[in-house]
């Protein structure tokens, strides 16, 4: 177990190394012309000229991308266009927002998803079933954006249940960064509260997808189970149709929702900026869309990495946790 | 030696939904056990010995199986009438299983120990999502699996309990999974066939666990096997069926020195012989179940076909000697 995490975590390193040289790469030939963007129609060639030199664009480009990694070793992301930081500033900054809504989002989607699909599985072709399914059918094929725009309307502006937009007012003391984790160690429950209020329906609407996914995945999985031998076999026994169920065959049904899980928190990601965009979410997706527009080299190549390594932290806890789930996994050397 | 009827299925008759048709699978089929008695079902593949005996524990989906005729009666109840309820607490209880295939009747995600002692805490019960059990009743639990473990002369119990099935061996699964089905000591044991997954030599030195065990307890069981040789050791009585329907019955001595009915000479003929011959086998393969023949289900297989039996069907008549046989060529009272 140790030895494969300590190979899994060095495998972890090509790939990060080769994602950051593709996307340097990418990020310097892309065509557009930031600098004169940022400076503005009065500048001169002069001042153009000097401020690429300040940032190392006229130097080659393997020079600049050794340049680069040196720089993220010591905390030094390079300089932002938007903002005029330093990237990882930017980052540490917007990055707990982005994160804190796809843990929400990804809990709501387990935590209804799979019993959703458990019911389904089980009640096949029953009412139960057509219900689930037409649900994460429009899941799927609802475009992620218009459900936020649907929740804000009828939660927000004819209810008055929960606020529009923003992550909330009050400001926990910063531990984490992820505000509901920070409020529950201080036990700061009124802050709690107010960031719960405005979590809710941005974490549902980026939900939905992977919920719809989740579902049907456990359900077909569900399915399966059902004619598997052993299951028969723990009915003949006499075991609670419930216990079979929930503890017989979810457990073998799991793993493979597991993969999708983790799968889906790169596809999370994604759709987090459509959502950060409508709920006016001030996290790291929003802010990787506008490097791109305005092409700024040093962000775009840093939320990259960001999103990079949660990707393959995410699939490294996954593959752990199959071990925990099917003991015919063995971690061999 | 007359003892009491533990259970008999009288004129069962299944049919199967599908989208081609109603297939007629198990067509009045009669069968009855003695408490203490062990007897077998043989038949090829496909003959509905496995729907028989499932139909018992209610573990035949309903639909796309319909039960249009018949029933099954267990000390005198009858078990197709059961509610769900009072066929949970009957099962495992009062009449247990044993799965053919024990590389798949054991689930693999769990130890040998949680699923003997899930079947030992939760036989019977409702359990929701707060259900807890108590100390005691796991101890309990924990002593009579080990206990029910070396019944079935499992060396070393305690180690095999924290097991995963897919560490053991094929053989040291079949003994778990008759162990599964022994937790409660059932009034009445089917076994689907255990062993045919094993090799042969395993597979002898289990059913001679199995039959010594059954003894032991004082459990009645129905055998299921294709295996005409495993039949006679095992079994009291044996039954043969064919199509869905029982084409003769008998002691298991008698039967296989003198079968009467044309199929059961076929089955006999078609044992691989150690000289090296396969066998002569039957021609021909079983009808087809949603258009089947209205006379004997035999007919177009059979090498001594009358007119007779093309339109009508051979009842089960008794012969002098106990036997009963379904078959034109015989007549009610013949020996």
């Amino acid at each position: 177990m140790k030895e494969f995490l300590i190979k899994r975590t060095l495998q972890m390193i090509p790939v990060l190394l080769g994602l950051s040289i593709l996307i340097f790469g990418l990020s310097r030939i892309m065509p557009g012309d930031s600098i004169r963007l940022k400076l503005g129609p009065e500048a001169t060639a002069e001042q153009i000229e000097a401020f690429e030199d300040s940032m190392g664009l006229n130097d080659p480009i393997v020079i600049q991308y050794v340049n680069y990694i040196k720089g993220v070793f010591t905390g030094d992301m390079g300089l932002s266009l938007q903002t005029d930081r330093n990237v990882a500033t930017d980052i540490v900054e917007t990055f707990p927002a982005t994160f804190e809504l796809m843990l929400v989002a990804m809990f709501l989607a387990i935590l209804i998803g799979v019993p959703l699909g458990v019911i389904s599985g089980v009640k096949k072709d029953k009412w139960q079933d057509h219900l689930t399914r037409v649900v994460s059918l429009s899941g799927i094929a609802l475009p992620k954006f218009w459900i936020a725009i649907i929740l804000q309307i009828i939660f927000a502006y004819w209810f008055s249940l929960l606020p529009v937009v923003g992550r909330g007012n009050i400001v926990p003391t910063e531990i984490t960064g992820l505000r509901l984790l920070d409020s529950l160690l201080t036990l700061n429950f009124e802050a709690f509260i107010n960031n719960l209020k405005h979590i809710i329906l941005p974490s549902i609407a980026l939900s939905i997808a992977t919920m719809a996914q989740i579902m049907r995945l456990t359900r077909s999985n569900m399915l399966d189970e059902l004619h598997k031998d052993y299951i028969v076999a723990s009915t003949s026994y006499g075991l609670p149709k419930f216990m079979i169920v929930y503890k017989y065959m979810l457990k073998n049904a799991f793993a493979s929702t597991l993969t999708i899980i983790g799968l889906s928190f790169g596809a999370l990601l994604g759709n987090a900026f459509l959502v950060e965009a409508v709920f006016g979410w001030p996290g790291m997706a929003q802010y990787g869309v506008q490097a791109v527009i305005y092409k700024d080299y040093n962000a775009i190549v840093g939320v990259t990495l960001v999103i990079g390594i949660v990707f393959a932290v995410t699939n490294l806890i996954v593959d752990i946790l199959y071990g925990f789930i099917d003991p015919r996994i063995k971690y061999d050397k | 030696m007359m003892s009491k009827v533990l259970l008999s299925i009288e004129d069962l008759k299944v049919h199967f939904t599908s989208y081609e048709g109603t297939a007629k699978i198990i067509n009045g089929v009669n069968i009855h056990l003695n408490e203490g008695e062990v007897i077998s079902i043989v038949g090829e593949s496909g003959c509905g010995k496995s729907v028989t005996v499932r139909s018992i524990l209610g573990l035949v989906p309903t639909p796309p199986a319909k039960y249009v005729g018949g029933e099954i009666l267990f000390e005198n109840r009858n078990i197709l009438k059961f509610t769900k309820d009072e066929m949970q607490k009957m099962r495992g209880q009062d009449i247990s299983m044993i799965f053919q295939d024990p590389m798949t009747a054991l689930n693999p995600v769990f130890t040998i120990g949680e699923q003997l002692m899930d079947v030992y805490m939760w036989k019977g019960k409702k359990r929701n999502i707060l259900s807890r059990v108590n100390k005691k009743l796991k101890q309990e639990a924990y002593s009579r699996a080990i206990e029910v473990l070396e019944k079935m002369r499992i060396p070393d119990p305690t180690a095999i309990m924290k097991r995963y099935p897919v560490e053991l061996s094929g053989g040291m699964r079949q003994r778990i999974v008759i162990a599964m089905a022994l937790m409660h000591t059932p009034k009445l044991l089917i076994a689907d066939e255990p062993g045919t997954a094993l090799d042969v030599s395993v597979q002898d030195q289990i059913l001679i666990e199995l039959k010594r065990l059954v003894k032991e307890e004082g459990i009645s069981m129905i055998f299921i096997t294709h295996n005409l040789g495993v039949a006679r050791i095992i079994s009291d009585r044996v039954y043969v069926m064919y199509a869905g329907e029982v084409v003769e019955e008998g002691d298991a001595k008698t039967i296989f020195e003198e079968s009467y009915h044309p199929y059961t000479n076929g089955l006999l003929a078609s044992i691989p012989k150690l000289d090296g011959s396969m066998g002569d086998g039957i021609d021909g393969r079983i009808p087809n179940f949603l258009n089947p023949p209205v006379g004997c289900r035999f007919y177009d297989r059979c090498t001594e076909r009358k007119s007779v039996c093309k339109d009508t069907r051979p009842d089960l008549i008794n012969l002098l000697n106990k036997r009963k046989v379904a078959c034109h060529l015989y007549s009610e009272g013949r020996n």
